[in-house]
């Protein structure tokens, strides 16, 4: 198993960034690979290399055989990052924030709970001094986002399923994919990505035994942020999850007319499935729901369902007709 | 023959740039061009009225396909028929080192480039050798 781990960052050069680093470095099982992705401004990003103690960090990585790569990110929330992190082509992926440090354990113990049926295995975050867990809470329902997460307080025992993880988990990579539309505050994000695991039939769990560190110093990812992206980022989740718990097919086109045709061709569209195309006479006379584009935009994120990206991050090279079967036998899992 | 010419309405690096030289050698032949934008139902009709249509790696293989339609002459230079084509055509690639390498990307910041795409002569050939072997069918019959 190839297992990544990665940071999303920004603000935080000085103060939490170099010990949550030193901490993945340090795990008793060495993870494959290594990527910080800066999200810092243009105004604010340094050069790591300039930087005494991070030259550090980098010489220990070389020292235990641990690839890295520092990724200049592109500024649209932590989200763009976790998805490029997510097609890169490991097993596995790991990441905690940058004001957390793990023990030395904490990958060890995730991995021992991820078996095949589980699609993502969260830890303990504990900000210290933690409190206990509170009677009655058991564990994240993904309608009661009211309750606090049962990853932020001290408790023991066997792993317990839960309906989502919103903080910090070892996940199964390139199964489902992170809402690009989300506002960079990406506000239910992880909640998002986590249960679109469970809806394809994979368990989720939450591990006592992994246990994180959060220090929850200045900066971060949400500094800077408007209000209202909580407020945009909280609409997409309900329609999303509205849509996603009625369990309806959708397909999405957003290619030229040939690609509609070859579409066609590989796929089986049931009947009452939602088709998003740009050629809607294509579909005249099947039993489907012909939407727009734009429509599709507000249920779903489209990305996922663009067969020539899929298609170019496998090096394909069979016919694009197979490539739309594989594609959407992925999808619709 | 009655030969059905589908150049494609939008020019980009996949547009066969010989059309005039083809054209030109097909001269004895019953033509007609396929050209602006028509209902599907009439490109169907012009492809159900020619005995071999020529085309370039456009949604015009797909629909024949889709409609299992008759075969035609695709000219194909930097795409790869093993990907988008049909081999119930006649996939006239000039040769495999010129196909792009990320067969996936936009079109439209693909550079033009004329090397790649098979000469009008190799187009006429094939013409040819399906007209004879309709020939050949009709004395078995």
């Amino acid at each position: 198993m190839k297992i990544l781990t990665y940071i999303c960052t920004r603000g935080r050069y000085d103060s939490t960034l170099p010990m949550a680093m030193l901490s993945l470095i340090n795990q008793t099982r060495r993870p494959d690979k290594l990527i910080v992705f800066d999200d810092n401004t243009d105004q604010d990003k340094r050069d790591p290399r300039q930087m005494e103690h991070y030259m550090y960090l980098f010489k220990l990585m070389e020292q235990k055989g641990i690839p890295w790569e520092w990724v200049w990110a592109k500024k649209l929330g932590a989200h763009h990052s976790h998805e490029m992190a997510n097609t890169a082509g490991f097993d596995l992926a790991w990441f905690i924030d940058d004001d957390c440090v793990a023990e030395p354990t904490c990958l060890e113990m995730l991995l021992k709970e991820m078996h095949p049926n589980v699609g993502a295995v969260g830890g303990l975050i504990l900000q210290p001094p933690a409190a206990p867990l509170p009677s009655g809470l058991e564990n994240n329902k993904i309608h009661r986002l009211d309750l606090p997460n049962i990853q932020w307080f001290v408790w023991d025992g066997p792993s317990r399923p839960v309906e989502h993880i919103y903080s910090q988990f070892l996940y199964r990579c390139d199964i489902v994919h992170h809402d690009l539309r989300l506002s960079s505050v990406v506000f239910r994000g992880e909640t998002m990505f986590t249960h679109s695991l469970l809806l394809k039939g994979y368990q989720l769990l939450v591990t006592p035994k992994a246990v994180t560190w959060h220090f929850q110093t200045s900066g971060g990812v949400h500094s800077g942020q408007k209000q209202e992206n909580w407020a945009h980022d909280e609409a997409i989740f309900r329609e999303w999850l509205a849509f996603a718990e009625k369990g309806r097919k959708i397909f999405v086109f957003n290619g030229g007319l040939g690609d509609h045709l070859m579409a066609l061709q590989a796929l089986e569209i049931p009947k009452g499935a939602i088709v998003s195309c740009c050629y809607p006479d294509v579909f005249k006379g099947m039993d489907v729901e012909v939407i727009s584009i734009a429509a599709a935009e507000r249920i779903v994120d489209i990305n996922p369902y663009d067969v020539y990206a899929w298609a170019g991050r496998r090096q394909w090279t069979g016919h694009l007709i197979d490539a739309y079967k594989a594609l959407y036998a992925e999808l619709h899992r | 023959m009655k030969i059905l010419a589908i150049p494609g309405n939008v020019h980009t690096a996949k547009s066969y740039p010989h059309w005039v030289q083809l054209l030109e050698l097909l001269k004895e032949h019953e033509i007609r061009k396929i050209e602006g934008i028509l209902p599907l139902q009439q490109v169907i009709d012009q492809i159900n009225w020619c005995d071999v249509w020529i085309g370039i790696d456009s949604f015009i293989p797909h629909l024949v396909a889709y409609h299992k339609l008759k075969r035609g002459i695709v000219i194909w230079g930097k795409s790869d028929p093993l990907i988008f084509g049909y081999p119930t055509n006649i996939n006239l690639l000039k040769d495999r080192r010129y196909l792009k390498p990320n067969q996936f990307k936009w079109w439209k910041d693909e550079p033009d480039d004329l090397d790649v795409f098979v000469a009008p002569e190799i187009i006429v050939q094939e013409i040819e050798r399906i007209k004879e072997d309709e020939h050949g069918m009709v004395a078995a019959q």
